[in-house]
């Protein structure tokens, strides 16, 4: 976990997610899983978006992927900044943020993680590295 | 139930300017509003449908009773996709007309987003998962422009293409933003905003808007002025759908695109001129593929060389400049799309960009982010 160079918006959190970002302060990546067909979706909620089914459960998942498309923002008050899609093993594609700082050697196919780091003294937000 | 030929654009105006420090955003829906009307030879009266975007402050209910209609509608509608809202009233508008909700259909968009900043859109469940990480258009839209490279060897130069013949074409708009031409080269040496896409990749940010009226196919051969007749409109929202084999290379016209066809009773061999929503470049290119002037992987060939450019290539597109060049009006492109598409059916367009015989024009819009969620939509219309 890293100390984040600039300020984030307190994370919007609600009932379904709470689980997630409790795991994720400990630095674990919880996942759902549609057990009517066995697939991951993201983001995690209550009813899954692929079968309508409620028959669902929570894993722990490695985080680790590759990269499926990033960009980097140039023009950012803040300093420029990467984004991207992460295709998690065996899992789906998610929208992440890289990690502050990662802007460099991003090449679709490379392998990445999901990492969380503190953005408040409440709040860790969810990131991606290079592994 | 179809809308084909039962509803008919009548009236049109887009505001002249391009940043509207004077004018407050409801005198700017005031002012458009009146000039379509005026256009079309009808007056406030006779409006009983009002129809608008998330860029009407308070929606349709306040937008209405600023503008003094609140006493005298039928059928009124908010829709928010984006800029492809105005897109999609094409069909809500014409589907009023025809289940006999309305006769006369207003619809408006204005906006000043240098001086007064539009609200940014309430946020969904994503919120948590999506909201601090800074996504804005240019780098959302640069993600799928990444992913669609990787796969089909789509190159800078050929995204360029289409800012080159938008460029061409805002030549000789004397109100277009951007008159300058731009050659590849140009795009090229433009700053990176978000690799793999230049500044020159980018749309304009504009203020002022646009207005449109739609009426019965009796009522506006009443009004002599030349005939617009809807044929169709589709829409198809697309979304990250739990992330399973979510495809950032295809964008939701590639279900509305051929239903408007389908719809409409022609293909794409039939369109002579296309309003192509242009945020981006990529976006251009997607929805060319999507629509089906070309296969999936294709667009960058099919871009190149001028293939866009009203009287050189065989698509002639965005004939007023587009949004890469002559207006994107409060982040919005779906009016102006609306907008020169009715210019080119009357034989209204600049004679330098005129499509000789024009009968049949596409209409689309992307809104939202062509990435992570998007309303698509098509129309498509004829010259009467």
């Amino acid at each position: 976990m890293v100390e984040t160079s600039h300020k984030y918006p307190k994370v919007a959190k609600n009932e379904e997610t709470k689980k997630f970002w409790e795991a994720a302060k400990e630095g674990k990546f919880l996942i759902q899983r549609d057990k009517t067909n066995g697939q991951l979706y993201w983001w995690p909620r209550s009813m899954s978006p692929l079968s309508h089914s409620f028959d669902t459960e929570w894993e722990e998942h490695s985080g680790e992927g590759t990269i499926y498309s990033w960009t980097v923002m140039r023009k950012s008050p803040t300093g420029p900044f990467a984004l991207g899609y992460l295709e998690l093993d065996d899992g789906p594609r998610v929208y992440v943020r890289f990690r502050d700082g990662v802007i460099d050697g991003l090449e679709i196919g490379k392998r990445a993680k999901i990492v969380f780091d503190k953005i408040s003294d409440d709040d860790v937000y969810m990131f991606a590295d290079l592994i | 139930m179809s809308i084909k030929r039962k509803a008919c654009i009548a009236g049109i105006y887009e505001y002249p300017l391009r940043k509207c420090p004077d004018q407050s955003i409801w005198q700017l829906h005031a002012e458009v509003a009146d000039g379509a009307l005026k256009d079309a030879g009808l007056s406030w009266e006779d409006v009983d449908g009002y129809f608008c975007g998330g860029d009407a402050p308070g929606g349709a209910m306040a937008m209405a009773d600023y503008l003094g209609l609140t006493n005298q509608l039928t059928h009124y509608d908010t829709t928010d996709t984006g800029g492809s809202s105005y897109v999609m009233h094409v069909g809500k508008m014409a589907e009023a007309i025809v289940m006999g909700k309305c006769k006369v259909a207003l619809c408006t968009l204005a906006g000043k987003p240098r001086t007064a900043p539009p609200t940014p859109r309430v946020p969904g469940y994503e919120q948590g998962f999506e909201s601090g990480y800074n996504g804005s258009p240019p780098n959302l839209y640069a993600l799928a422009a990444q992913r669609h490279m990787h796969e089909f060897g789509t190159t800078s130069e050929q995204l360029a293409w289409i800012k080159v013949a938008a460029s061409q074409h805002a030549q000789y708009n004397k109100h277009a933003m951007l008159q300058d031409v731009v050659t590849v080269e140009d795009v090229l040496n433009s700053p990176m905003i978000a690799d793999p896409l230049h500044m020159f990749d980018c749309c304009v940010v504009s203020e002022g808007g646009g207005a449109f009226v739609m009426t019965t196919p009796e009522i506006a051969k009443s009004l002599g002025k030349p005939i617009v007749n809807v044929l169709s409109a589709a829409q198809f929202l697309k979304g990250q759908a739990g992330g399973v084999g979510l495809d950032l290379t295809v964008s939701g016209l590639a279900k509305s695109g051929p239903m408007a066809l389908e719809q409409a009773g022609v293909t794409v061999d039939d369109i002579k001129y296309a309003s192509i929503y242009d945020s981006f470049t990529i976006t251009v290119l997607m929805q060319i593929e999507d629509m089906g002037f070309c296969k999936k992987g294709e667009g960058g060939k099919f871009v190149q060389d001028g293939n866009l450019i009203s009287g050189q290539g065989r698509l002639p597109f965005n004939t007023d400049g587009g949004g890469l060049c002559n207006n994107h009006p409060v982040n919005r492109g779906g009016m102006t799309k609306v907008l020169e598409a009715v210019r080119q059916l009357r034989g209204e367009a600049h004679e330098k960009v005129q499509v000789p015989n024009c009968d049949i024009a596409l209409v689309t819009g992307i809104g939202g982010t062509l990435t992570v969620r998007h309303g698509s939509a098509a129309a498509i219309l004829e010259r009467g």
